[in-house]
């Protein structure tokens, strides 16, 4: 049973498949299980990635994404991104006329579990395309320090920065973005504060916020329920539910 | 905004401030507008403040924030079981006649584990007129964690004990659910701030609907995605009615 507003579409901006830590749903957790879950929850489509591109290898991952994601509708792809396929020159270019060609959606990192610092330049050609093209990178909250996240917002403007599965209890970190920089994105998926949304939205506005649900490890329904339920006005909880990913993602 | 079509009893609710991020909308009258929006019917409360400045300041401050407003509020009390057994009686003789349950008993906040002499004393106090019992647990902390809790369930078969956030954590939530299944008087809290997808589902296959509580953490976390988890795939209308209402009503023998 869903008590969603149907006056609300739902896309997701942080979901994967493959396989996962979570102990309470199948592993792998297949593209049809995502389909499945999609369909019960009322969501409407989502980005996607394929975990197997952050656990094992991101060029076999990515490949396999586009393979299992085949003549599939309501799915925007993502693509994770490692030092090795934005350098040198001649690997970057590869990797990124990819990107275009197989019309991925998004980037998304992990420096941390991948094992570098973005402070270093170890992706900086890979910034600076995503620069020029405006694609959205991706990144989760433990995955990056702080100041690693000042360096690509203070150096790239045009990159659209959403900063994922950020905790609720980390407001006095990420306010400062949302002062300086217009191109910080937030996915509300861990970000469960009591009164939070409508802060962001008083004080920023509510195109910055992003509905995400973390699928598989955590479940859409408390997410979608915090939209619903917060004191915002109807245009602001449709820009948060999907309205702003669609927006971030169309490139024409 | 849709609600929930079931008369919602929160046992797991707060008042008052926090030292690592602001708390917003938590003033009493925003936490009654924002628990009636959610079809909260009532809502057992403590404040913020006995766990992390003073108990007993803190019981005060509960009791005369919800006076005005008992249609809704229920009294949490709070002990701080570091406190000197006289200390410890004293305060359970004054608030113990107001208290619907006690809500909740913090080892994390008090630095002081479950397992020790102090919370004895309060429990001693406590099974001579039993009510329900809200400990917090979390298996990452060295002073909170679950299985602490059965050998308490063991020793007061009278008091019901409800493992707060159930644990909190992978591997914390196992250890919880085997209590649950092994005493009457030990239930699981809805609480937590990670909502694994599947986890409601689970736990329901594993305990029974019965053996489970709602609480939000209200104004701590945000109530609705608390009310949320429970409106996954798996979980019934009939799961819904006994986590949402009927198991507290039953506990905290409410009409």
């Amino acid at each position: 049973m869903s008590i969603i507003n149907n006056e609300l579409l739902f896309y997701d901006c942080n979901a994967f498949i493959g396989n996962h830590q979570n102990p309470y749903v199948d592993s792998p957790f297949e593209l049809n299980m995502l389909e499945d879950t999609i369909k019960a929850s009322g969501l409407n489509g989502s980005l996607v990635y394929h975990s197997a591109s952050v656990l094992y290898d991101a060029s076999y991952g990515n490949k396999k994404l586009i393979e299992e994601t085949k003549n599939k509708s309501g799915l925007h792809l993502i693509w994770i991104a490692i030092p090795e396929l934005c350098n040198p020159e001649k690997e970057a270019e590869l990797f990124f006329s990819q990107i275009i060609e197989n019309k991925i959606s998004a980037i998304k990192i992990f420096p941390r579990y991948h094992n570098y610092n973005v402070s270093t330049g170890a992706i900086d050609k890979l910034l600076s395309f995503l620069d020029e093209e405006k694609i959205p990178l991706l990144v989760n909250q433990e995955e990056i320090s702080w100041d690693e996240i000042t360096y690509i917002l203070a150096k790239y403007k045009n990159v659209p920065f959403l900063l994922q599965s950020t905790g609720y209890r980390m407001e006095r970190y990420i306010i400062s973005f949302f002062e300086k920089y217009k191109n910080f994105y937030l996915d509300i998926s861990r970000y469960q504060a009591h009164g939070g949304i409508e802060y962001l939205c008083r004080q920023f506005g509510s195109e910055h916020i992003f509905f995400g649900s973390g699928m598989p490890v955590f479940s859409p329904e408390p997410i979608m329920m915090m939209i619903d339920n917060a004191k915002i006005s109807l245009e602001e909880k449709q820009n948060i539910s999907s309205k702003n990913l669609l927006r971030l993602i169309d490139r024409g | 905004m849709v609600k929930s079509d079931i008369d919602i009893i929160d046992i797991h609710a707060h008042l008052g401030s926090y030292f690592q991020f602001p708390i917003r909308q938590n003033e009493i009258k925003e936490i009654i507008e924002i628990a009636e929006s959610y079809g909260i019917k009532k809502m057992c409360v403590s404040h913020l403040i006995a766990f992390l400045y003073d108990a007993k300041e803190g019981n005060s401050l509960t009791l005369s924030g919800i006076n005005d407003f008992k249609k809704l509020f229920l009294f949490g009390g709070v002990i701080d079981p570091r406190w000197s057994e006289t200390k410890i009686e004293t305060e359970y003789l004054n608030i113990n006649p107001k208290v619907s349950m006690w809500n909740e008993l913090h080892p994390a906040l008090h630095q002081y584990p479950i397992s020790g002499i102090g919370y004895k004393v309060i429990l001693d106090l406590i099974k001579k007129n039993p009510k329900p019992v809200l400990f917090h647990t979390d298996e990452s902390d060295q002073y909170s964690k679950p299985g602490q809790i059965e050998e308490l369930a063991k020793l007061y078969p009278e008091i019901p004990f409800i493992i707060g956030h159930s644990g909190n954590v992978i591997g914390g939530f196992e250890i919880a659910v085997e209590i649950v299944k092994k005493y009457d008087n030990a239930f699981l809290d809805s609480t937590f701030s990670r909502n694994y997808f599947g986890l409601m589902k689970w736990m329901i296959e594993e305990v029974g609907a019965e053996k489970i509580l709602f609480g939000s953490d209200m104004p701590f976390l945000n109530g609705a995605a608390q009310i949320g988890k429970l409106y996954e795939a798996g979980v019934t209308d009939n799961d819904r009615q006994k986590i949402f209402h009927d198991n507290a009503a039953k506990l905290l023998q409410i009409n």
